[in-house]
This record gives structure tokens, sequence and C-alpha cells, in this order.
């Protein structure tokens, strides 16, 4: 556990609930910087499924650590696995449609609405 | 001592390969990193007692997954397979924005959550039979509505993905039509007529050694 006077070694031989949580914030945060600054379609549902599992190990961290009784967090995982492969099917479905409107996924080019 | 190496073997890993995900210039290159990510995020899932769901990523996300997005990438990619640089605002701008969430989630991950320990029966029950068979009857009592919920959300986002997808009718039409002119241009069968010919060959009406030949 992360705490205050605590000796470096011990936070690296002694795994808690805060390491997978900090790897989880890593994770998510790298797949921002792709969000935002990908200009492929296609890269950002990538980076987009990359958030989701961020926000996955969050929760099987959780459940494994504050209610391994109860297990609503790897239920919660499950829910969100298949949400996010609905949307990664839709998702590819929009690109398509709209490559074969434009001939591009780049993201650049979808101005329609700057007017 | 064995779950830290695990760990750490795991994190090096995802992480790396994550970086890769996002800035790496070939998308092939990409979508392949994308399955070191899931199966590696698989390993942290087995090391928090979820064997079931460490078993559904890798079949969802890193088979599944990956190949719907590789498809993608044949369908879109014939000329766009690298990214072209950005400019330096945009990268500037999505570097400070990503540290501020950075720091914003890590100080609130710092929150002091009061861990309990299981209790010995859960603990003999995963040692036993693992995650599965727990998971399965939460599934089927307290959250089978959401449980029905996502089914049909799978359902509708099935037949949505394929009317996306699919060709409307005049886009049919402009592709035979630009198919004809090429075959004119460069005086080729078109795809429809070389499938025709096979037709009439397998019915017996043709011989294609014949047709070949001349």
């Amino acid at each position: 556990m992360i705490q205050t006077g605590v000796d470096p070694m011990n936070l690296v031989t002694h795994i808690g609930l805060y390491h997978y949580l900090a790897l989880a914030v890593l994770l998510f945060s790298i797949g921002l910087v792709g969000l935002i600054t990908s200009r492929n379609m296609i890269r950002v549902l990538m980076c987009l499924e990359l958030m989701l599992n961020a926000v996955n190990i969050n929760f099987v961290a959780f459940n494994n650590y504050l209610h391994l009784d109860v297990m609503a967090g790897q239920v919660f995982s499950i829910f969100i696995l298949t949400v996010s492969a609905a949307e990664a099917a839709v998702g590819l479905a929009v690109v398509i449609a709209l490559y074969r409107m434009r001939s591009s996924v780049d993201i650049e080019r979808y101005t329609v609405l700057k007017g | 001592m064995t779950e830290a190496i695990i760990f750490w073997a795991f994190t090096a890993i995802s992480v790396t390969a994550a970086l890769g995900v996002v800035f790496n210039r070939s998308i092939i290159y990409s979508a392949l990193l994308l399955i070191l990510v899931f199966l590696s995020i698989a390993g942290i899932f087995v090391l928090n007692n979820a064997d079931f769901l460490a078993i559904a990523q890798t079949i969802v996300y890193a088979v599944g997954m990956t190949i719907i997005v590789l498809f993608g990438i044949m369908f879109t990619g014939d000329r766009a397979m690298l990214d072209e640089p950005l400019t330096s605002v945009r990268k500037l701008v999505s570097l400070v924005l990503a540290t501020f969430t950075f720091v914003l989630l890590i100080k609130t991950v710092q929150f002091p959550f009061s861990i309990q320990p299981a209790s010995q029966s859960v603990i003999q029950t995963l040692m036993q039979s693992g995650s599965t068979k727990m998971l399965g009857e939460l599934l089927f009592s307290q959250f089978v509505v959401p449980f029905e919920l996502a089914s049909v959300l799978l359902l509708v986002a099935m037949v949505g993905a394929i009317v996306l997808a699919k060709k409307t009718f005049a886009d049919a039409g402009e592709m035979s039509s630009q198919q004809l002119s090429y075959s004119i241009d460069s005086g080729e069968p078109t795809k429809e007529a070389n499938s025709a010919l096979h037709a009439a060959a397998s019915r017996g009406e043709v011989h294609l050694e014949e047709v070949t030949r001349s």
C-alpha cells in the first residue's frame, strides 16, 4: 500500500490495491492521449477499448481487495465487456459507412459541422 | 514475491504495448500490439482472482475485437495506412490534458480505502472452483435483468452494424457502372462476367479450359 514513509523496496515487492489502481490510471491516460492525438478513426476506437480495459482493471481490483464476498465488481466488468464489444462493432460499421462516403478515415477531413 | 514479479512483468508489457498502440505510425502494428495489451491485462485479471474474466477477455478482446479491428483496417486502409504527424499545438494541448487527467486520477486513487479480508468460505470456493460458479449464480439471480438486457443490446448492435455497413442500392449501382467502365477501358472481363462464365462452366455449358485458352 502506498503510504508516506514506507520504504521503497516494500513498495516494489508487496503488491496491493494501489498498484493496480495506478496501472489502470496509467493505461487510461495513455488511451486518452491516443484518443486526442490520433487522426485515424480506427485508432481512436482502439484507444477507446484501451480506456475501457483500464476501467475493467479498476473494477476487478476493487472487487478483489474490498468486496470479494460479493463479486459484483466482476459482474460489472462482464457488462462493460459486452457493451464495449457492441460499441466496437457499431463503431467500425460507422467508420466503414463514412469511408464509403468520403473514402477517407482521417478525422481532420470530416469538418461538416464547421460551417 | 511471485505476485510482485508477475505484476511488474505484466505492467511493463501492457504499458509498453499501450504506448506502441498510441504512438506507432503503422496502424497494423498498433492493432497487433493491442492484442498484447489485452493479453497482459488478462494476466492482471488472473492476479485478482478473476479467472473467468481473464478467459472472457482473451476470447472477446484479444481475439474477437482485434479481428474486427483488423477487418476495419483492411476495408479502409488502402491509402491511409500511416498517420500523418499532428500540428504541434494539438500535441501540446493533448499532452497537457492527459498529464492533468493523470495527476488528478492518481490523487483521487490515493483515497484511503478500507481493505477487507475475504471470508474463509469465499477463499475456499475460489480455491476449489474458481470464480466462474459464483459469477454464474450472481448473473442468473441478482443481475438477471441487466444480463438479459445485455443480450438484447448485443442483438441490436449486430443488426445495427449490418445495416450501417451494408451497401445501399445506390452504392451498388454506382460500383457496377464503375467496374463496367473499367472493363471497357482495359478490355478485360468484369467480375460479373467472370462469375457468370464460371457458373456456366459448372453447369457444363462451357468448357473453362477452352475459354481461358482463347
